[in-house]
């Protein structure tokens, strides 16, 4: 299991914020970093700690 | 401001972005062994949730304040004609007599349309994210109409600013209508309106639309 999920959400998300830090007044990159970036920040987080979930359960520490 | 939130949000974006393609190029080999196993946790830790967050705050710093701004609301075209007719040095409207008399120095949009106190505040917010959803989405039609309160404008906006003024206390309807005021039974518009150019100003293929919605304004008036 790689990290490639969370990374994929993750990287949306920021590639959308740093779309939305330039264009301060376009509503439309308004609408997509508070509608779709910051889910994807979200859900890489939970991916992330699948992951991690996952990943200590197999080592039995859980 | 504008310039700090710009350097931070493509500073945090940047380093964001550079750590999520070396997480997603790692191979699951790497990730499984034991050394390095500490860098690869902490990479992780920082590029899913130390700086996610600090993005998320820089840009929602910006979506909080710096939407109060009038560019911010000229930046949909619905609101170019309330937008343009207040920088007009002619329109007699009350958005455009607050504007060019500089009653209201800043954020003048915002300060006449966000109810008085925290509550009002976060209900602006949460208007503002309905607008801009429906803008995005195509889902609205022009004129487009007033829905806030029930659809009629909270007197409160005007009552914040006004009712502490000798003028505004001098005149001997205001008491009489007191309690109709501050309940906005009754509206200040009634008198001292319209604060826009009216709807069928705003429809499109009306005589006054194109002239209200071209040329934008607002960048001359800088």
């Amino acid at each position: 299991m790689t990290l490639r999920l969370p990374a994929l959400f993750s990287g949306l998300g920021f590639l959308l914020t740093f779309w939305f830090v330039f264009n301060l007044h376009s509503p439309m990159a308004l609408a997509l970093f508070t509608f779709v970036a910051q889910p994807c920040f979200l859900v890489g987080f939970v991916l992330w700690l699948v992951r991690v979930k996952t990943d200590l359960k197999q080592k039995e520490v859980l | 401001m504008t310039t700090l939130i710009l350097i931070l949000g493509v500073g945090l974006s940047l380093v964001g972005l550079l750590i999520c393609m070396r997480l997603w190029l790692l191979p699951a080999s790497k990730l499984n062994a034991k050394a390095g196993a500490a860098g690869v946790k902490l990479t992780a830790a920082v590029g899913f949730v130390v700086l996610p967050l600090l993005a998320v705050g820089v840009a929602n710093y910006q979506t909080f304040e710096g939407v109060k701004e009038v560019s911010s609301c000229a930046g949909c075209h619905v609101m170019a004609p309330m937008v343009n007719d207040m920088l007009r040095k002619d329109s007699t409207s009350l958005a455009a007599r607050h504007f060019n008399n500089r009653w209201i120095a800043e954020k003048q949009c915002y300060n006449c349309h966000s109810d008085y106190g925290l509550s009002g505040t976060i209900k602006s917010k949460g208007d503002g994210f309905r607008h801009l959803a429906r803008y995005v989405t195509g889902s609205y039609k022009e004129p487009i109409e007033y829905h806030r309160s029930g659809g009629f404008y909270d007197n409160n906006n005007c009552l914040k600013c006004h009712a502490v003024t000798e003028k505004f206390q001098a005149v001997s309807s205001h008491g009489t209508l007191r309690a109709n005021l501050s309940s906005s039974q009754t509206s200040c518009l009634n008198c001292h309106g319209p604060a826009h150019p009216t709807a069928l100003q705003r429809t499109p293929g009306s005589k006054t639309y194109e002239a209200l919605t071209h040329p934008p304004l607002l960048e001359a008036s800088r």
